[in-house]
């Protein structure tokens, strides 16, 4: 609680100090660097300034003397003249990082977040500069990679104030179900709320994995992800209008969206479980979901929602635990949630990653657009993601397969593909929907065939969030707060008694639109009016 | 009941509550400890408690093997001994004479000093100054802008003001300057007060990171606490990764905890005797 609270205190100085001090330190930052400049004049050589996120991976090679660090400017660096020098950033900590740099006008050429309030604050304060011009000029390749569908996440006011990276996995949630404790009951996999609910009872009366303490439905009521996960998608009606689309369910689809058709029903199916003793007892309390962690490894739960390939993740490895805990034990996606059209429909991510800037400081704003327009070459991205062919990976069927020596030493990847280099793809990128998913699944060793299930599970009926030309300044302020209140409102309405919750969500709901949703709303409306003007 | 047999009570009811309380604090430390040595299946699993389950030492042999580990440990306690001996000598020369009367003025260097307590001003401004200094990526970063703590001043200045001024105004007499006084006479009888403030220094330098977090981007200046920060937070819920980021396992994690926590614990026993005197000095006068 402490550190929370001391967190929030130094996210506020912080943000308090920047509104103050970003314009003033430009000056001086700009000042230092023309010198440089018209120090390097005669040969015209330049440095460019790269983040890459330091995640302090045992046995990382320097980040900014490695093997791709050398093969970046080696074919970057000597094509445009240019030394491309890399500035760890903590990744647990980039974004107070990166408001001290970009307050101290310290930032290097290209920075990124995946935080859009950090970027909307930064375009507001003027922090960024506007890369529409450069674009144009040196970055035809960048901008077919992209195309305007993602390059318009990037807009702000018009002005191409960030270059989104690339989403090549869209998927948000899963849900999954004990496979072996379904064939000991005969039972058919659910395919609809009221089916799932069967299988929960049939769980609890039957315990068919003969555990103390059953537990049909494992969930977490995490305060940083307050949600009900795709239950609300099947209670939603289909016939939703674009606009109730766009201004209800404003947050993403795995939290709670409280006036969204729907939502309400889905509440009380979890609510009734609840009381039915299908749920994990503790929900409340399990704020990091490390309790449902241990459920599931111990074998005691009979379904849960997740991430879209949650149990086959190397950490915390839950399948992999539950198989070594449970001989036999298997979990299986499942697609339950149907609506009133018989769709699953599912929440996703929106197609872009995160926001590549450039700082209004400085000085080599058409080198950095030129570096992201190189790194759209497919052959610069097929080797940074994945090395030198016959050396780090071979090819099979079209699909890049690791040899392992990407792992370690100097050639370690501290995230799968390179993300932190590669920073305009997040996830594997191939060029080709049906090869990424095969490379997708590649990266997880021993469910490699479970993993693609799981993608084709998650991908039925996905649907992005609403792209919103224009921020939501009530949400960036209220956000925190509201999301606070999200989180008690779940762990009271799922506690309370059948009976009550109608009218306490009633109440709820209410207090929830005083304390700032309705300000919330309220712009989401005026933003999507707006845009559709047109 | 006689005098001895309550008195044995007592004696025995008070080991008994202080056993407790030692429990208490070390059962975080063996589980971390336990964790460390045990298989991800069991620490997930919430199988490991206070001894470890599959026992194994894969997690240290990462530990160990991993360079930039053992070179930041190393870097760190260079660092620490560099900075405690600073900071200390630092602190006598304030304490001692702001502990002296005659000194003028000495009420207002004090308001100033504790002003100093009570507000800074605040992360970027400090980055600044940092940055205008030309401190950044030094290693000078870490070592002169918390150079002296007040507080640890201030317990150093009652230090000083108790022992008794004859002692002063007999080495007087005898010839001594203010700086043979202060080295010959007052240092020597304040050893155990000494080593309580320099354990304190070492013990804050080691443990703090945030200012290798603000002013180093140079990863041969990372301390082993920034080091260790960015092992243990990183989780599967960073926002915006929806893939597999094969991040260390729990067990890397314990035993990364334990690679950075105990080079700190071996100095204490080293330290305790002046601990123990340091705490029972002044228990008799008045």
């Amino acid at each position: 609680m402490k550190v929370k609270a001391l967190k929030s205190i130094f996210a506020s100085f912080t943000a308090l100090a920047l509104a103050t001090s970003l314009v003033g330190c430009q000056s001086t930052a700009s000042s230092d660097k023309q010198s440089e400049e018209t120090a390097d004049k005669t040969t015209g050589h330049r440095t460019l300034k790269v983040e890459v996120f330091d995640r302090g991976k045992p046995g990382q090679p320097d980040l900014n003397n490695n093997y791709w660090t050398k093969y970046i400017n080696e074919t970057f660096g000597k094509k445009y003249n240019a030394t491309v020098e890399f500035v760890p950033v903590p990744r647990t900590q980039e974004v107070d990082k990166l408001n001290v740099l970009m307050a101290a006008g310290e930032a290097p050429d290209i920075v990124f977040t995946y935080n859009q309030g950090t970027v909307y604050n930064y375009v507001q304060q003027g922090g960024l500069a506007d890369l529409g011009p450069a674009l144009k000029e040196h970055g035809s390749d960048l901008t077919n990679y992209l195309g305007d569908d993602l390059l318009k996440y990037g807009k702000f006011d018009d002005k191409q104030f960030a270059i989104p990276g690339k989403r090549t996995v869209l998927l948000g949630m899963n849900t999954f179900i004990r496979k072996d404790w379904l064939d000991k009951l005969s039972l058919p996999v659910p395919t609809t709320p009221e089916e799932f609910y069967e299988t929960m009872e049939a769980f609890k009366e039957k315990n068919p994995g003969n555990v103390t303490g059953v537990i049909p439905f494992g969930y977490a009521l995490q305060p940083a992800y307050p949600g009900i996960g795709n239950i609300p998608d099947a209670f939603k009606p289909s016939d939703l209008s674009k606009k109730e689309f766009a201004t209800l369910q404003t947050s993403p689809g795995y939290q709670a969206n409280w006036n969204l058709p729907g939502f309400k029903e889905g509440i009380e199916y979890v609510n009734k479980m609840y009381n039915d003793g299908l749920i994990s007892p503790s929900f409340a309390t399990d704020k990091d979901a490390k309790q449902l962690d241990a459920d599931i490894s111990n074998g005691k739960v009979g379904a849960f929602i997740t991430n879209w390939d949650g149990p086959y993740r190397t950490a915390p490895g839950t399948l992999t635990n539950l198989k070594n805990n449970v001989p036999g034990a298997d979990l299986i996606p499942i697609d339950p949630w149907k609506n009133d059209a018989g769709k699953t429909p599912k929440a996703g991510y929106s197609p872009n990653g995160m926001f590549i800037l450039v700082p209004k400081a400085s000085k080599n704003v058409d080198l950095a657009v030129q570096y992201l327009n190189w790194m759209a070459d497919p052959e610069v991205t097929l080797f940074l993601q994945n090395g030198e062919e016959g050396v780090d990976y071979n090819m099979v069927d079209g699909v890049p397969v690791q040899t392992g020596t990407t792992n370690e030493g100097e050639k370690m990847m501290t995230v799968a593909n390179n993300l932190d280099y590669d920073i305009l793809s997040n996830g594997i990128e191939l060029g080709d929907k049906e090869k990424n998913v095969a490379a997708v699944s590649a990266g997880y060793p021993g469910f490699e065939e479970e993993v693609q299930n799981a993608l084709k599970v998650g991908s039925v009926d996905y649907y992005a969030p609403y792209y919103f030309s224009t921020p939501n300044s009530a949400d960036a302020k209220y956000n925190t707060s509201l999301k606070d209140f999200s989180a008690q409102m779940l762990a009271k309405l799922i506690s309370a008694k059948p009976s009550e919750v109608d009218s306490l969500y009633k109440t709820l709901v209410d207090q929830y639109m005083g304390q700032g949703g309705k300000a919330v709303y309220d712009e989401y409306v005026k933003n999507y009016n707006a845009q559709n003007k047109k | 009941m006689s005098q001895k047999l309550r008195n044995r009570v007592f004696d025995y009811s008070a080991a008994f509550i202080v056993l407790i309380a030692v429990f208490i604090c070390l059962v975080p430390f063996l589980y971390v400890l336990s964790a460390s040595l045990s298989s991800n299946r069991a620490i997930i699993s919430q199988l490991v408690t206070i001894y470890p389950i599959d026992f194994n030492i894969e997690a240290y042999k990462v530990v160990f093997g991993d360079g930039g580990m053992l070179y930041s440990l190393f870097f760190t306690v260079i660092l620490v001994l560099i900075y405690a001996v600073l900071a200390l000598s630092v602190t006598v020369l304030a304490a001692y004479a702001l502990s002296r009367k005659r000194v003028k003025g000495r009420k207002i260097i004090m308001l100033v000093m504790v002003f100093t307590m009570y507000f800074s001003g605040g992360l970027i401004p400090d980055y600044m100054l940092i940055k205008d200094l030309h401190l950044l990526n030094t290693p000078y970063a870490l070592v002169l802008p918390s150079l002296m703590s007040v507080f640890n001043m201030i317990i150093l200045k009652s230090f000083f003001e108790n022992l008794p001024e004859s002692l002063e105004e007999a080495a007087y007499l005898d010839g001594c300057n203010d700086l043979q006084i202060l080295l010959k006479i007052m240092l020597p009888l304040s050893k155990p007060a000494l080593a309580t403030i320099a354990l304190l220094y070492a013990v804050f330098r080691w443990n703090y990171f945030q200012d290798a977090l603000f002013y180093i981007t140079d990863e041969n200046l990372y301390t082993i606490q920034l080091k260790l920060y960015n092992v243990i937070n990183i989780s599967q819920q960073m926002a915006g990764e929806n893939i597999n980021l094969n991040i260390p396992s729990e067990a890397l994690k314990a035993a990364s905890i334990m690679f950075g926590t105990i080079p700190i614990l071996l100095v204490y026993p080293w330290l305790q005797k002046y601990f123990v005197s340091g705490i029972t000095i002044g228990a008799t006068k008045g």
